[in-house]
């Protein structure tokens, strides 16, 4: 029983801390950028889906939930640097916001799907058009440009690079889920 | 990336400096909010208010703008948009390009709104400690049910304790990749996984060190709180919160 109640709280810490570690990388994720073609790929959403596919639902949207936290709260997390709940209204927000349900429905998705590699990539694949459902209508309102617009300025030029994370990630997974996973159990 | 240490504290002994940490943190969330369907004469006043705010803060004006300078490039981008896509008077034409006034004052106003709520962020984190920042938001999320503020308050903490090392170390896995000549390699997956793999390994290396620290120490969630009390000039900057609340409200409605 006791020993019970310590590895439950030794877990719960580690797995705080990991939540932490993510959002953290979410929020570094738009400084770290390759470059490759005209739009290089920025990583933001890469470690969004990865959160979703190793720390599962609830750790998952803890990560997000405390990256936008903490940008509300005004602390220097969004892409460049810029914070504050500004950022949601402005023209990049809907992409913030779009991060929250993406995380929940591809850690959902994946552990319903036994976390292999094709229910993985399925996953990954609704997470991003989540991000881009809420997204673009968004830049659309904001900006007040037509939805065609929105479009190629919004999504078209990183479905690309979404691809190539998506298949980034499946390697990526496949190493780190031992450490995570074995160390949660 | 060195250029993250700018959004910090820096220490001081203005009024931002000493008012409570709960009211700047409502008065950011108030001013974001009014600012959303403000009018030009509340942005007026409200930029009139943020001026003489980081003049006493001892944060110039020179400072503010060079901190601000990737983000003017996205206010240029929302004005131009703004500017070509709002339909009226024409101004200028161009064939298919042309630019009204509606959507010049609007593209204006909707920047002006942006910098606002932009540069008020930037005072509360220039004037008040994270410990603080964090403090006060374990108080205002402790009404909330199903939320543990105590963990929120310390994942936010951490977040921030994070963000310098992980810079650092993916800066160190990238230079050891390009030491081993990975930039002869064309495929991104494989530039993507070679970068990834090693750097994130390190880190959860790391950051179980940080479990096991803080589990040496005994860490559990009660910790001491920092001590919130309001002085008189909190107080007297939570009545001119609330007029200035009122007064928009009313500035917007006409």
């Amino acid at each position: 029983m006791t020993e019970n109640v310590i590895t439950d709280h030794s877990t719960q810490l580690r797995m705080t801390v990991y939540a932490s570690l993510f959002a953290a990388l979410v929020a570094v994720g738009a400084f770290i950028s390759i470059p490759i073609g005209p739009v290089p790929i920025v990583l933001q959403n890469f470690f969004v889906l990865l959160a979703a596919l190793l720390l599962g639902p609830r750790w998952g949207v803890a990560a997000v939930g405390v990256y936008l936290l903490a940008g509300i709260c005004g602390l220097p997390v969004f892409a460049g640097g810029t914070a504050g709940i500004g950022r949601f209204m402005g023209p990049t927000g809907g992409y913030l916001l779009g991060y929250l349900p993406a995380v929940f429905v591809t850690a959902w998705l994946s552990q319903k799907g036994g976390r292999r590699v094709w229910t993985d990539i399925t996953a990954m694949i609704c997470g991003s058009l989540i991000v881009y459902g809420c997204g673009v209508p968004w830049l659309k309102i904001v900006t007040g440009m037509p939805l065609a617009k929105a479009i190629t300025v919004g999504m078209l030029p990183f479905l690309i690079g979404d691809a190539l994370k998506i298949a980034a990630a499946v390697p990526v997974v496949k190493a780190l889920r031992p450490i995570v996973q074995g160390r949660k159990q | 990336m060195g250029e993250l240490s700018a959004f910090s504290f820096l220490p001081g002994q203005s009024r931002l400096h000493w008012l409570d940490a709960r009211i700047k943190l409502l008065g950011l969330l108030l001013i974001s909010l009014l600012s959303l369907g403000a009018g030009g004469v509340s942005l007026a006043v409200l930029s009139v208010i943020m001026i003489v705010l980081a003049a006493d803060s001892g944060l110039s004006l020179i400072r503010l703008a060079a901190e601000l300078r990737y983000f003017f490039f996205l206010l240029l981008l929302v004005f131009i948009a703004r500017s070509l896509s709002t339909p009226g008077e024409t101004v200028w034409q161009w064939r298919l390009i042309h630019i009204s006034v509606e959507g010049l004052v609007s593209g204006l106003l909707v920047c002006w709104r942006l910098l606002i709520v932009i540069v008020a962020g930037l005072l509360l984190v220039h004037t008040t400690r994270i410990s603080r920042i964090t403090g006060a938001v374990r108080w205002y999320l402790r009404p909330i049910p199903f939320v543990n503020e105590t963990r929120v308050a310390l994942m936010m903490g951490l977040v921030v304790r994070f963000i310098p090392g992980l810079l650092l170390r993916a800066k160190e896995t990238a230079d050891a990749q390009r030491a081993r000549g990975v930039e002869n390699r064309k495929n991104p997956i494989y530039r993507l996984r070679v970068l990834v793999i090693p750097w994130l390994k390190n880190i959860f290396l790391e950051a179980d060190e940080l479990v096991q620290a803080m589990q040496a120490r005994g860490y559990t969630g009660r910790r001491t709180e920092p001590a919130f009390s309001l002085q008189r000039g909190d107080w007297v900057a939570l009545t001119i919160l609330f007029c200035l609340m009122v007064g928009l409200i009313y500035l917007n409605s006409i």
